[in-house]
């Protein structure tokens, strides 16, 4: 059986506003980061719940949580192909090089 | 704790007194851990459903998709998906895909398996006879290099990166018939769009919609259609915004709407019309906007005759050749282009449905004006589309303009007179919309704009879809020119698009008159080089007077170093169009056997395209077909279990068409962008290979191509010189040799002779510097970086998202916003700033990337001989429009009238109350014995088909089904068609609720359940009782949810500008019970045309 024990609001949000991260958070306190998240927040990782402005005001709010939960996330933004590609392309275009020549 | 079994003793003997937490998880549920929770990875991803672009999270376990969930940092959907983006794992995931190749031999009645290699070999066999044996390097004695033998279909569910490979590739085919989506549903949008303000696509995004004061959300559902992209409209409302829902279908829009306003399908001009009125004559417009940032100035020639003075038409009508001439539309002293740039061309084409391919045009008198030469060949081309990133030319000759308004020729009279007519009671007479519920819509529009507020409209394809939707759009146009709107947080026009992206591919267009960027496909009379090409379609003055660099760079990119100056950077390769070859001159072609090889990519023609009768009796008609798709649609198997295989039609052993069905990857599968309804690019990341012989078009693309090129290497045909001088040597990657996408995006946003990767279109050079296979997406790879994947959270950055994915043109999220401020440069309120001048900074700056000269200053006046976007002045803040204006008043570039003109549709239970003219006299329409039109109004025969049809969209499927009628959640949420009738209508015609209704037009009968529903309200339109009838239009008879296709009903009836059909208002009958099966459904439709006389002739009248 898994164990049970409560971790409190204030408990975790003391330690975010001493600068820990909600991973060290979590660690520290000996549960995952995203449900640190939830406890320090009452919003989970995922966002999911609709916020009035006043909700976005509240202490520990991240702009993004997801990361908290989620494993890791693959997004990247350039791809190693591109820049020999384009090269190769230029390269292979003598009246490119010609036309760009001042 | 102890372990205790009953949640009541675990609450009252475990720590959770409450019974809140853990005392209500059983053993079982204590051990179970989320999908999410156990993933190894989430790869970010875009819902493959709609326009809106949902953020999708994927979630992957050991390599396989085990969740997919909205993705909270979305700056467009904050996290949420509808019930179909909910439903996106079953989609990819699901039993109903298949994974293998399925081949159907001439005349078999069986599919076959066949090895993915054995059949990318047959089909590129087939491209190359079937190409060979059409191919015609000439059309009536002018040069064309073109295949008519094959046609596509296809294009807005795929990206952007994908449609890029197909235009590139069919295109140095010579195979020039390329359609998608986009045709039949938002064509019409680019054509109104693009002709008012210079762009063709929606002005703002969905998020702006919170700083609206009122939205009007007319020919759409938005909440149901759009349902992630309506929360924007519910920020508005929590506002204090009002909410106005103008339709003939009382939905969840209208429920929470301030206002619902019912109206007679196919009148919205009407209503707009009135709202036009009412905002002149109640001077209720933006006076110091309109008259600088719109043609309201502006004189028009002394000749022009207003349909007020004319029964209807516009001058210039020849009734005989059933053409405009629009000379007479022109500015005075001015001189506008033909439509979409044909300095040549002067006259249009009309309804009698003859062969489009018809006379010579005449070269250009070269004085940039218009004139009375004609060529029906390149006016029916579609060429009002090419206006998407580029308005109406017009030549350099400043125009006469009085800024008092008070000119009786100027522009604001002739719009005031055009609309007088208009009135609150009219619009009752036409629309059915009772007079107080008209006004307090005017109101609340007009209340609502002006300096410190802002009104936007929503609109989805209950505007585009009918014979004037082209002049729907323009109606909102010029209304939001009237009132301000445009430019501005709050306003502007959002069309709504349907599909993940169909936005991308009518920017890259997998269209028959487009090539990237909305350059228009070379006609064979007019663009004979590249210096022809040039000149009848570039501007002066604006941007898109550096048109030749941007056609430059696209040669570029295509054809490399075979592209050079002495040889018009390969110009000659392209393929030229002679007519009208759009989708529905496609099926034509098919019938009557000139087009023998079709292939079809992620669309459903047999369900989704207007009279689905013909598309298959076309397609029975073909040498070879082949479909690529998830699931075997109706496309792909209507020579086995089609309709007309039920009627007698067509025996399976007779028909010869070879059928390949070609397993597609899905979204999570594939690398890519998708463009959504925000101009938005998002790139969506692989998050696996595809299993079994499951390929991406990319993949199918680039390796057919590539195969093709093999077999035809050595060739000295010149035939074969534009294909193997293409450049298509995409890395590839992967266990199937995926050729990489990333590339092919970087292709598009073009590079320098560095293999630089360009930063803005800017860059682009005329001289064959630079290579861009899509100028408007240049910018989106800058720096290396695919802008496009950006990623920052929502709430790290300003309501417009600005580091999110990326928008063309230039990464700008709202639209000419140099029109938020003042000709000073001043936001004309503080609550509605966008952009503004920074006088010490001597630069444009605010909220959004300013859609303007970064450094031109207000004051900026051009010299007289100043061209290009030194030709414009500093408060003109349409820079792609020749004059800088938003045009109210549009005097080319459309063939159908410079002002929006109410007309019935082509099949009406009324008579034109407005003008002795009844239906559009430049509307398009297939002459065909399948294709037959109901009587209208007080003509013989109107009542056998009483009522009006319109059609529309569910939240829980998609289009033509092919992604959700093979879905059991989505099956069983919607499982059946129904048709939706008032109380009063079931009783007239003894319908029972849950019963069935057989629903006849002069096409087709089709059968339906009952829906009795006050959600449809019978109107009283001028002393009438009109009965409108709802039906969706998403089912088909395979899949999990069955039954008949709406779209048997809808005719091949067109807006002459885009070739889009009418499928939002029609004629049909309704009675209670089943259709018949086999032949007696035919003689039933027959019946029905023998008692209202119908013939091919009816409705062909001008």
């Amino acid at each position: 059986m898994v164990e049970r024990r409560t971790i409190e609001q204030r408990a975790v949000l003391g330690l975010i506003t001493e600068n820990h991260t909600y991973d060290e958070a979590a660690t520290r306190l000996g549960i995952r980061p995203g449900l640190a998240y939830l406890v320090a927040t009452g919003v989970p990782t995922d966002s999911s719940d609709g916020l009035s402005p006043e909700d976005l005001q509240r202490p520990g709010l991240l702009s993004g949580a997801a990361h908290l939960s989620d494993p890791r996330t693959e997004q990247p933004d350039r791809s190693s192909h591109v820049r020999a590609f384009l090269s190769a392309r230029a390269k292979r275009d003598p009246q490119m090089q010609a036309a760009a020549k001042p | 704790m102890t372990d205790l079994a009953w949640p009541v003793l675990r609450q009252l003997f475990g720590p959770d007194k409450t019974g809140r937490g853990v005392a209500a998880a059983s053993k079982r549920s204590q051990s179970l851990l989320a999908r999410t929770a156990t993933a190894d990875k989430v790869v970010k991803s875009v819902c493959p459903y709609c326009g809106v672009g949902c953020g999708q999270s994927v979630y992957v376990k050991d390599g396989e998709v085990v969740q997919i969930e909205g993705d909270p940092d979305s700056a467009v959907s904050r996290g949420r998906l509808c019930p179909k983006g909910s439903a996106t794992l079953q989609l990819t995931t699901g039993e109903a895909r298949l994974h293998g190749v399925l081949y159907r031999p001439p005349y078999s009645s069986e599919w076959e398996s066949l090895d993915l290699d054995t059949a990318m070999d047959m089909i590129a066999d087939r491209v190359i006879a079937t190409r060979r044996e059409t191919f015609e390097w000439e059309h009536e004695g002018e040069r064309t290099r073109r295949t008519m033998g094959i046609a596509h279909l296809g294009g807005a569910t795929l990206d952007n990166e994908e449609n890029y490979l197909i235009k590139k590739l069919w295109t140095a085919l010579g195979i020039v018939q390329i359609e998608n989506q986009a045709r039949v549903c938002h064509s019409s949008t680019v054509a109104g769009l693009g002709t008012s303000f210079g762009r063709g696509g929606a002005t703002t995004c969905m998020q702006d919609l919170q700083n609206s004061d009122c939205i009007v959300v007319e020919g759409s559902n938005f909440a149901e259609a759009h349902p992630v992209g309506f929360q924007w409209v519910m920020e508005a409302r929590a506002r204090g915004a009002k909410l106005i829902h103008v339709d003939p279908h009382y939905s969840r829009t209208s429920a929470l709407a301030d206002l619902f306003v019912p109206i007679r399908a196919g009148t919205d001009i009407a209503f707009l019309g009135g709202v036009i009125n009412f905002a002149i004559e109640h001077d209720k417009w933006f006076h110091d906007y309109v008259v600088r940032y719109t043609n309201a100035a502006t004189i028009i020639e002394e000749d022009f005759v207003d349909t007020e003075d004319l029964a209807g038409m516009f001058s210039g009508y020849n009734v005989d050749e059933r053409k405009y001439d629009f000379q007479t539309w022109q500015y005075e002293a001015g001189g506008m282009n033909a439509p979409s740039g044909s300095r040549a061309a002067g006259t249009v084409q009309h309804a009698d449905g003859s062969d489009d391919d018809a006379e010579s045009a005449d070269d250009a008198d070269g004085s940039g004006r218009v004139n009375e030469r004609s060529s029906d060949a390149v006016r029916s081309a579609g060429r009002a589309e090419s206006h998407g990133s580029g308005g109406a030319a017009i030549s350099s000759t400043d125009p006469e303009r009085d800024e008092t308004l008070q000119h009786p020729r100027c522009v604001f009279q002739i719009l005031r007179r055009h609309y007088s007519r208009y009135t609150p009671e009219m619009v009752e007479r036409v629309c059915g919309t009772p007079q107080d519920v008209f006004l307090e819509a005017c109101r609340l529009i007009t209340d609502n704009s002006g300096r410190d507020r802002t009104t936007s409209f929503a609109y989805a394809v209950g505007w585009t879809q009918h014979t004037v939707g082209a002049q729907y759009i323009r109606a909102a146009c010029v209304l939001q020119l009237l009132l301000g709107n445009i430019g501005r947080p709050g306003g502007g026009i959002q069309a709504l698009r349907g599909h993940a992206s169909i936005q991308g591919s009518s920017d890259i267009p997998t269209l028959f008159n487009l090539l990237p960027g909305y350059l228009a496909m070379p006609h064979a009379e007019e663009h004979h080089n590249l210096d022809e090409f040039v000149e009848a379609d570039a501007h002066d003055k604006g941007f898109w007077a550096n048109m030749r660099s941007y056609m430059v760079s696209l040669l570029k990119a295509w054809w490399g170093p075979n592209a050079t100056v002495d040889n018009d950077f390969c110009f000659d390769y392209l393929p030229r169009l002679t007519g009208d070859h759009s989708t529905y001159q496609t099926v034509v072609d098919q019938i009557e056997g000139r087009c023998k090889g079709y292939f079809v990519m992620g669309e459903n023609p047999a369900v989704g395209s207007a009279n689905t009768r013909m598309q298959r009796l076309g397609m029975a008609n073909l040498d070879w077909l082949v479909v690529r798709d998830f699931s075997l649609i109706e496309t792909a198997t209507w020579w086995k279990d089609g309709p007309e295989i039920d009627t007698g039609e067509l025996v399976t052993g007779d028909i010869r068409t070879e059928v390949f069905f070609m397993p597609a990857a899905s979204h999570t599968e594939k690398d890519g962008t998708f463009t959504n309804t925000n101009r938005l690019l998002q790139w969506h990341h692989a998050a696996k290979e595809p299993d079994g012989d499951a390929r991406s078009e990319l993949w199918f693309m680039y390796h057919l191509g590539r195969r093709i090129r093999e077999k035809l290497a050595g060739s000295t045909d010149p035939m074969d010189t534009p294909l193997l001088d293409l450049t298509w040597d995409y890395p590839v990657e992967g266990s199937h040799d995926e050729p990489s996408a990333d590339c092919v995006l970087a292709e598009i946003n073009g590079f320098d002779a560095e293999g630089e990767p360009l930063s803005a279109y800017t860059e682009l050079k005329e001289d064959g510097s630079t290579a861009c296979g899509c100028w408007i997406y240049c910018g989106v790879y800058a720096d290396g970086v695919n802008q496009a994947a950006r990623r920052e959270p929502w709430r790290n950055q300003n309501w417009l998202g600005g580091k999110w994915g990326w928008a063309w043109p230039a990464d700008r999220r709202i639209l000419y916003n140099r029109a938020s401020a003042d000709p000073d440069g001043k936001p004309w309120s503080d609550r509605k700033a966008l952009v503004w001048w920074d006088q010490d900074a001597g630069k444009w700056d605010g909220h959004d990337v300013p859609d303007f000269v970064p450094d031109k200053s207000p004051d900026y006046e051009p010299d007289d001989d100043a061209e290009g976007p030194d030709g414009l002045a500093g408060d003109d803040p349409f820079i792609m429009q020749a004059d800088g204006k938003g045009w109210l008043y549009v005097p080319s570039g459309l063939l159908d009238g410079p002002l929006p003109t109410h007309y019935e549709p082509q099949e009406s239970p009324v008579d034109n109350a407005l003008y002795r003219q009844q239906s559009s006299p430049s509307r398009k329409l297939t002459k065909h014995r399948d294709n037959q039109f109901s009587p209208s109004g007080s003509q013989p025969g109107a009542e056998v088909y009483p009522y009006v049809l319109t059609t529309y969209r569910l939240t829980e499927h998609f289009t033509a089904g092919g992604m959700s009628r093979w879905q059991p959640y989505l099956a069983e949420l919607q499982p059946e068609l129904f048709c939706e009738v008032s109380p009063e209508l079931a009783q007239e015609r003894g319908l029972e609720h849950n019963g069935w209704v057989t629903v006849i037009s002069a096409r087709y009968a089709i059968e339906a359940r009952v829906h009795v529903t006050d959600r449809m309200s019978p109107l009283l339109v001028d002393g009438k009782v009109v009965h409108q009838v709802g039906m969706p239009f998403h089912w088909g008879p395979n899949g999990y949810a069955k039954g008949d296709a709406v779209n048997e009903l809808v005719a091949m009836a067109m807006d002459p500008n885009v070739h889009i059909q009418e499928d939002k208002a029609l004629l049909v009958d309704v009675q209670p019970g089943r259709r018949p099966r086999g032949p007696a459904l035919l003689e039933l439709v027959d019946a029905h045309r023998r008692r209202a006389g119908v013939t091919v002739e009816t409705g062909h009248q001008i």
